[in-house]
């Protein structure tokens, strides 16, 4: 391990007892928290420092403590999953802040994302999205053969890229519209970008885009600052590329043949 | 004494699964909507079962208690999932695979079980790939293979180091696309507190709603377990902070068979504890060992230098450097299996060469990698996992040499299950890594994730309609006719009331802390009985103080973090005199389990005449000793062996 | 199908308000193109201005409206558009805003477009009402002002419409002068102050909306982003600071009076309208020899 020593720093920290209570700032003293610590394990040492004190500990939502799972979602200092860019607050390491110090915490701020306790908050919102269109419709052993549609390493390597979302919503909560675009845009890539999504690109699009509109997010201003603090690199070409699909298949929707006469 | 009817079809073990399915009743599709599942994980094997039976027609409730079924800790698997394709021309075979999962599970898992595995694995590459899930694949366009876990056929597939993540996403998408077509329904934020029993079958559980703290019981024809792993018993393990024995445990206490609940997989490759802070240990992908070379210094003295941060590990010369996988393993090296290289490194370290802060850890060195293959190369094969380790230890790990420890990571024991996946309970399927029937007493690499997805796609959608057929439509009993679903309800109202009310000193998490260390410590990566007998007085006492002394802030009928690691710590504490036990009871070392008293120059000595069979453990009341029931392993295709990586 | 789906109707997809202000945004992109390059002949000779606009001005009434309809089009659609996608987006920060603000990434000009777009608004009212409403109800006396131009028959910008063939290859026309009446305007500071502050405004809302534009047509990625970046600065730059070199320059004197200036129009006198009648002033002192190559360079 490196040099670790231990440092004190003033919590700020968002509390809100439930969806529809009113929230407000609380700050705490939280002292003797290793730099080795990471920054979910620094609010364990305040919770057990409030525990202890009989309070009620700051409830976060987190699992599986490695980067992967996408449950951590909290905005430390302004910024969705802290300072450093490229990971999530459970993998922030509190060498990256200096004794003494004064952190904001703050749940994702979004209307779709309401607070549910503290720094907890509802994403149902994504898997509703999801649900919508964010699949490959295949019934359970009726594939074919893995190796038989050949697919070119680099459509796998982009949609391995864009699958790559964890689902955690820091687009949506640094975005300044709290519009959930990159999110979308990387399920849509990723599905629509491999033959076996083909079939169902242009529904997909739509209604996914639709799901998207119905839960309240924002709307896009090509901003940039969502694939900023993506902890998984998500990038606007995802989003470029659901422009393009969502406007082929609109256009592709308007002149579609309108079958049959009816007897 | 329960009845342990492995209900494994007759026949030649490469037909046996083929003449199950033929056997199975079905459920005329008209009629599917009538049954009600319940179906507790939303894992792999939880959600691709649920999905997989809502797809049928099933009426489906799943139920997990993250915010989304999309957040299971199936999502954390790095290395890959294996299959028997043969795309490599390697001369693999569904045998093949069959035989190393049986032999790398150290002749305790029960053969037809393993050849089923082994057999559906092709289904579920071919299943994933249609779903759109992003293997890694050559430039022709096919799919790319590697070589892991010591295996000598190149049979794991993977996509980056994030394979477990997209399986888990794409049964996430077929479970999402049931949940728009509206055949299952998701319960997320609920977590099972019991398993409701209506005239000894399983038909229903009870949840607690951990957004607002409602207690609230659920029928069911059938209820399917794919609750996990219990991992976390031992405190730090790689396993997420949510993952529990609750739901096992609460069926255990309703008269399901615990099997083998001894079986703990130690990873070799994790990244050392820094603190007394620590809440989690984070895994290293195990293919870091194909290029690094495992290393102590060969004297304390060194190691005592290093530990005080007064030498540098560059500074070590090569004479002074104790290689010992490559020593003691020649042939395999420092790819030595899983339990083999993580017992290395605790006698390693219990000899006072250990190093890290805590002495606790061991050099993973790619210094010889890097001079013989360059850097870029290095990055390039590891550039993530060298980023995460930097990340995490803010150590550079081009330059120094990585330090690494083993934690616990999987575990294969779990509820007893029949060929069908049904635990003894009728009604009650135990999926994934909640059940203990395909690894015996050690896993092999990359074989977690076809077993959960084996589970959850291709058995428990073909064995529960056949049970859901023989009981027949209107199986489902009405809550307000039975009192079993209220009676259910208000004992785990009562048990959250007693939770709550002993306002005692201490949080859950000191608790856990505590039971953690003592597991960890008695029945870790090498055991004695004296340890074990030890671990269980210790357990009790913990208990004893828990009961006492815990103190749950907040109140019950809302989101209360607290109370939550208070129900789940309370069933460890029971679980791990169980695990203890079980530990005791199996006089052999196996696999994952060494007893330090059954070993020859460090190699485990497995004793098949008295312990080739399953330990069962059964339930018979709160102070009363569990029972010992047992099931015979009959190995009809192959024969023991002993494991030699040497 | 069912009624069900009226409910939400009024509802545009985001995406489509994406594509609409980027089309839009596009067209005004190209129109600012072509009317800076129209600004920038105020530094030739006051004829070469003067001229521009009075071809601008003698374009077929359809063509001319047609032509103004749709840019009008286009800013309202932008406009509306913005506020109704602000509108949107506040509502969907909720209710409770950060309290500690940070930004990684997202420009200040992009993040300023809204306000930047709303004060370009004003901006564009009041331009309108000064330099094209107000003139053309003739009700500011001092820019009546007419100025002579010089219309070389068969080359240049007449001979490009083609319409002025070989009835006359030089003549002077009396025409309104825009010339003049550009300098006067920015000849008071405080015209010229707002001005330049509006084209720096400008220059912030064009700096985010010119390759932002690309994005939300699907036409951009990572490879391309940051080309598109320099190219978008580039043409804002030269926009904007090429309309603002017009009042620095008259403010500076580079660009001075026109000499030429004369009366107040009595009569709107049009050599292209009314060609087949004679002009005010022909210009009957050109020689023939210059007719005749004249003549001639146009076969």
């Amino acid at each position: 391990m490196s040099e670790e020593k231990t440092i004190s720093l003033t919590i700020k920290v968002w509390r809100q007892k439930g969806k529809d209570a009113r929230g407000y700032f609380e700050t705490h003293k939280v002292s003797n928290v290793s730099t080795g610590s990471s920054f979910l394990e620094m609010l364990d040492i305040l919770n057990e420092d409030l525990v202890a004190q009989g309070k009620e500990p700051i409830a976060f939502d987190h699992d599986c403590r490695e980067g992967i799972c996408g449950m951590c979602s909290m905005t430390i200092n302004g910024m969705p999953h802290g300072p450093l860019p490229g990971v999530t607050t459970c993998q922030l390491h509190m060498r990256h802040f200096r004794d003494g110090e004064t952190i904001t915490i703050e749940p994702w701020r979004a209307k779709p994302f309401p607070v549910i306790r503290d720094l907890i908050v509802d994403r149902s919102a994504f898997d509703k999205i999801i649900q919508a269109g964010g699949f490959v419709s295949v019934r359970t052993g009726s594939a074919i053969d893995a190796n038989i549609m050949p697919i070119p390493k680099e459509v796998a390597d982009t949609a391995m890229d864009a699958a790559e979302c964890i689902g955690c919503g820091a687009c949506v909560a640094a975005c300044k519209n709290a519009s959930a675009m990159l999110f979308v845009a990387s399920k849509v890539t990723q599905l629509n970008s491999l033959p076996q999504g083909k079939p169902e690109k242009d529904r997909r699009v739509l209604a996914m885009v639709k799901a998207m509109d119905d839960a309240g997010f924002g709307n896009c201003s090509n901003l940039g600052e969502c694939q900023a603090v993506c902890p998984k690199g998500q990038t606007l070409d995802f989003i470029a590329k659901m422009n393009r699909d969502y406007a082929v298949a609109t256009v592709k929707k308007i002149f579609k043949s309108t079958g049959k006469k009816k007897k | 004494m329960i009845t342990l009817n492995s209900n494994i079809p007759e026949g030649p073990l490469a037909q046996k699964w083929s003449k199950r399915k033929s056997e199975l009743k079905l459920v005329n599709p008209a009629n599917r909507r009538k049954y009600h599942i319940i179906v507790v994980g939303s894992g792999l094997a939880g959600g691709a079962a649920a999905a997989s039976l809502g797809e049928m027609g099933f009426n489906v409730s799943c139920f997990c208690y993250q915010d989304s079924p999309r957040r299971a800790h199936s999502i954390a698997a790095q290395g890959g999932i294996n299959a028997a394709k043969n795309y490599q021309n390697d001369g693999d075979s569904v045998y093949r695979l069959f035989y190393d999962t049986v032999k790398g599970g150290d002749f305790r898992a029960r053969e037809a079980n393993v050849y089923r595995l082994a057999e559906v694995s092709n289904a579920i590459i071919d299943q994933c790939v249609a779903q759109g899930v992003p293997f890694a694949r050559e430039y022709g366009g096919t799919l790319a293979n590697r070589s892991f876990g010591g295996a000598q056929v190149s049979r794991t597939f993977y996509a980056r180091g994030q394979t477990g993540q997209q399986l888990l996403l794409g049964a996430y998408s077929a479970l999402s696309k049931q949940i728009g077509l509206g055949t299952v329904k998701m319960y997320n934020r609920h977590e099972m507190m019991d398993l409701v029993l209506v005239n000894g079958a399983a038909k229903g559980i009870v949840t607690r709603n951990l957004v607002t703290g409602e207690i609230k019981s659920w029928n069911a024809d059938c209820v399917v377990l794919c609750t996990g792993g219990y991992g976390n018993v031992f405190y730090l393990s790689t396993n997420a902070q949510g993952c529990n024995v609750t739901a096992a445990y609460r069926a255990y206490k309703h008269g399901a068979g615990f099997a083998n609940p001894c079986f703990t997989q130690i990873h070799p490759t994790c990244i050392p504890v820094h603190g007394e802070q620590q809440s989690k240990l984070t895994l290293m992908s195990e293919s870091l060992r194909n290029d690094g070379r495992i290393w102590v210094p060969k004297s304390r003295e060194d190691a005592k230098l290093i530990r005080e941060g007064k030498k540098s590990p560059n500074d070590i010369k090569e004479e002074d450097r104790d290689y010992y996988l490559e020593r003691k393993y020649p042939s395999f090296g420092n790819l030595a299996p899983r339990d083999i290289s993580s017992r290395a490194a605790k006698e390693a370290c219990d000899d006072g060469r250990g190093v890290a802060s805590t002495g606790r850890g061991v050099f993973l060195d790619f210094r010889d990698a890097i001079e013989r293959l360059g850097e870029q190369t290095i990055r390039e094969r590891y550039g993530n996992l060298f980023d995460m380790y930097e990340n995490i230890t803010g150590v550079n790990p081009y330059k120094n040499p990585m330090q690494i420890y083993p934690a616990s990571h999987y575990t294969m024991g779990g509820l007893w299950v029949d060929y069908n996946l049904m635990s003894n309970i009728p009604g009650l399927f135990v999926g994934g890594e909640a059940n203990f029937s395909d690894h015996g007493a050690n896993r092999l690499g990359a074989s977690a994730l076809m077993q959960g997805l084996s589970d959850g796609y291709f058995v428990l959608p073909a064995t529960v309609p056949d049970y859901l057929a023989k009981c027949g439509l209107g199986g489902m009993p009405k809550k307000e006719e039975h009192p079993e679903y209220a009676a259910a309800e208000a004992a785990v109202r009562e048990r959250i009331d007693k939770l709550m009310s002993i306002k005692g000193t201490h949080s859950p998490r000191y608790f856990h802390q505590k039971l953690g260390h003592v597991v960890w410590e008695k029945c870790g990566m090498g055991r004695t009985k004296e340890d074990l007998i030890e671990g269980v007085k210790l357990v009790r006492e913990i208990r004893k103080e828990f009961w006492k002394d815990l103190r749950v802030v907040g109140t019950k009928d809302e989101l209360n973090v607290e109370l939550e690691r208070a129900s789940r710590v309370a069933d460890f504490l029971e679980f791990a005199e169980l695990m203890l036990r079980d530990a005791i009871e199996r006089d052999e070392s196996c696999g994952c389990h060494l007893r330090t008293e059954h070993q020859d120059k460090g190699e485990a000595v497995r004793n098949d005449k008295d312990f080739a069979h399953v330990a069962v453990w059964e339930y018979k009341g709160d102070d009363v000793e569990p029972e010992l029931n047992k099931e015979p392993l009959v190995y009809e295709n192959v024969h023991f062996a002993t494991r030699s990586y040497k | 199908m069912s009624s069900k789906t009226c409910s939400c109707s009024c509802r545009i997809p985001s995406l489509v308000k994406k594509y609409l202000m980027a089309l839009t945004g596009a067209v005004l992109v190209l129109f600012m193109l072509a009317h800076v390059v129209g600004n920038l002949q105020m530094f030739g000779a006051p004829d070469k201005i003067n001229t521009y606009a009075h071809l601008l001005h003698a374009l077929p009434p359809a063509l001319l409206w047609g032509f103004r309809i749709v840019i009008a089009a286009c800013i309202i659609v932008h406009l509306c558009l913005a506020i109704k996608l602000k509108l949107e987006n506040l509502a969907a920060r909720g209710t409770e805003d950060y309290d500690a603000k940070a930004t990684r990434y997202a420009a200040f000009s992009a993040r300023f477009m809204i306000v930047s777009g709303l004060l370009l608004i004003v901006f564009i009212v009041l331009h309108l009402l000064q330099f094209t409403v107000f003139k053309e109800a003739g009700m500011l006396a001092q820019y009546e002002n007419a100025t002579s131009i010089t219309a070389v028959g068969g080359s240049g910008f007449f001979g490009y419409l083609g319409q002025h063939g070989n009835d006359a290859a030089v003549m002077k026309y009396e025409v309104f002068d825009v010339y003049q009446m550009v300098y006067n305007a920015f000849s008071n500071p405080w015209i010229s102050l707002g001005y330049i502050v509006a084209m720096l405004l400008l220059l912030s809302h064009l700096s985010h909306g010119a390759h932002s534009m690309f994005q939300s047509f699907g036409l951009r990625n990572e490879k391309l982003r940051p080309i598109f970046r320099v190219i978008a600065a580039i043409y804002a730059i030269f926009v904007s600071f090429g309309l603002i070199s017009v009042p620095v320059a008259v403010l500076t004197g580079v660009i001075k009076p026109n000499p030429d200036t004369k009366a107040p129009i009595a009569q709107a006198a049009c050599p292209f309208t009314k060609c087949a009648a004679p002009c005010a002033e022909p210009a009957s002192e050109a020689a023939p020899a210059e007719q005749a190559a004249a003549a001639t360079d146009e076969k």
